[in-house]
């Protein structure tokens, strides 16, 4: 492996020596400027290779096969029960939507509605606000279908709705809540106005805790929450269309209700 | 004392019937093992002890707690190992039996069942996603998970299927070694005669969602002391006549 990693550091730093001695005899470039350059990256060369070596054997020791799609989670040294696990389920089953071949495309379409003639910066944002919303959509979708494995799974054992629900939602709805920031001050950056942009972000948070409790709810229950679903997201929306707030009222109302029929429910 | 009962049992997919009136008991420190060829209600059976489906009629009793008035009670004493395919695939082995054990209200998760792990050679795997396990490996999380905290009833769905001899024979002396201290009855659907022949201290044959024979320990003992393929023509026989 040794003789690999200094063959191809080798190789690439005589490529690089002839591009140098190569620029060297064009009139702007003096012959001191090549061998600095040259100079640099051979050090460069023989640090990086230094780190990825030591990077790959050390990840050798360690090294168990995991999933293609996820981050590997830190492990802990001691065993014990914990639902910690349970919060991160939603966000990995999200991650894993977002594998390269699905994501591609959803950059392509990204790209595509960048207009042009606009600056980098500007962009670079509007790139930014299409992986926030993919995520938080992602998110949002994965909440009722994981629910639905999680209940599944553990339907055989005395487990509460309390002791299932909250671990579930803690840590996804964070990140609902965190991403919804950051996209309320993309909006407002991109010239919303702050209370437009804030008005929209507090709709978007609305509907997911609303999602978020029909599914825990209904799939402790053993139901299929997708009716329900559909039912409260267009009931909500309409109540918005008609008044401002009102539907953002009538999704809080919906989602106490849902929790407190998960909760009324003896046991998966 | 009966560790499971079940009595005129009746469960439906929507209006397929399955189980036709089930009555069957399992008392602690008794291995029953129940056959069936495929798609008759083995593991429609097992869902309904599990309570993962709601029976049409009849009853469950584990440990004397009804699973329809007193879930969590009866459940706390069930160990259910299902098919590995609900296991959740994005978290690791070592997730699976902290979330489970929480589940279960345990405390500490039991060192007997990290020894098992260890026996069964399933540490090194522990760290590693469950959706990169193979078969075997997934089966023996799923008995790992159903032995946690010391459950009364243990309820094994094809258990024995994907595991290497090895592997086996350990989970096999496990299982013994709580039937003989009396701490647990255990429920195993198969397929496999040799565990009925060397294991089973009773066995059940269901057939079109009814029980169509059965074996006292005595009936098997008898059937062993026959030898040669006496089993297997009993249950040829059984599953001719119905």
């Amino acid at each position: 492996m040794l003789v690999m990693v200094l063959r191809s550091v080798v190789l690439r730093w005589l490529a690089a020596t002839v591009v140098a001695l190569l620029a060297s005899s064009n009139a702007g470039v003096t012959l001191e400027q090549s061998l600095t350059l040259t100079a640099l990256l051979a050090a460069g060369g023989v640090a990086g290779a230094a780190i990825g070596g030591w990077l790959a054997l050390r990840s050798n020791k360690t090294r168990r096969e995991s999933s293609r799609y996820t981050r590997r989670f830190k492990s802990v040294s001691s065993m014990r029960p914990s639902a910690a696990a349970l919060s991160r389920w939603p966000i990995a089953q999200a991650l894993a939507w977002a594998r390269p071949e699905n994501s591609r495309l959803l950059l392509l379409v990204a790209i595509l509605t960048v207009p042009a003639g606009i600056g980098p910066i500007a962009a670079v944002g509007m790139l930014a606000s299409w992986a926030i919303v993919s995520y938080l959509g992602a998110l949002l979708v994965a909440a009722p279908l994981v629910a639905r494995a999680a209940t599944d799974w553990l339907r055989s054992t005395p487990i509460s709705f309390s002791a299932f629900a909250w671990p579930f939602a803690r840590r996804q709805l964070l990140h609902q809540l965190g991403g919804t920031f950051v996209g309320v001050g993309v909006m407002v950056m991109a010239g919303a106005e702050p209370l437009t942009a804030t008005y929209v972000g507090a709709v978007w948070l609305a509907l997911v805790a609303l999602v978020t409790a029909i599914s825990l709810a209904d799939c402790y229950r053993a139901r299929s929450p997708l009716a329900k679903i559909t039912l409260s997201l267009v009931a909500v929306l309409f109540a918005e269309q008609r008044e401002h707030g009102w539907g953002i009222a009538l999704a809080v109302l919906l989602t106490a209700l849902y929790l407190r029929g998960g909760r009324r429910h003896a046991c998966a | 004392m009966h560790v499971l009962e079940i009595e005129n049992l009746h469960a439906r997919y929507g209006h397929h019937e399955v189980l036709k009136g089930v009555t069957l008991r399992v008392d602690r420190g008794e291995w029953f093992c129940l056959l069936g060829p495929n798609g008759v209600g083995k593991s429609t059976l097992l869902h309904c002890i599990a309570g993962r489906l709601e029976a049409a009629s009849g009853a469950v009793r584990i440990s004397g707690e009804s699973l329809a008035t007193a879930a969590a009670a009866a459940k706390s004493n069930l160990g259910y190992a299902g098919a590995p395919d609900f296991l959740p695939g994005l978290l690791t082995g070592r997730q699976c039996l902290e979330v489970y054990a929480l589940a279960k209200g345990l405390d500490a998760i039991d060192t007997e069942v990290l020894e098992l792990a260890d026996a069964l050679r399933f540490t090194p795997f522990l760290d590693g996603f469950v959706d990169t396990y193979s078969l075997g490996t997934r089966q023996k999380l799923c008995v790992l998970l159903a032995l946690l905290g010391e459950p009364e009833l243990v309820v094994l769905d094809e258990a024995f299927n994907g595991l290497d001899p090895r592997s086996a024979l350990v989970l096999k002396r496990a299982l013994h070694e709580r039937l003989s201290a009396k701490r647990c009855g255990i429920l195993l659907a198969t397929h496999s005669l040799d565990i009925v022949e060397h294991h089973a201290d009773a066995a059940a044959l269901l057939l079109d969602g009814v029980i169509a024979e059965r074996w006292s320990n005595d009936d098997i003992e008898r059937l062993r002391a026959l030898g040669g393929d006496a089993l297997e023509a009993a249950l040829a026989s059984a599953a001719a006549s119905v």
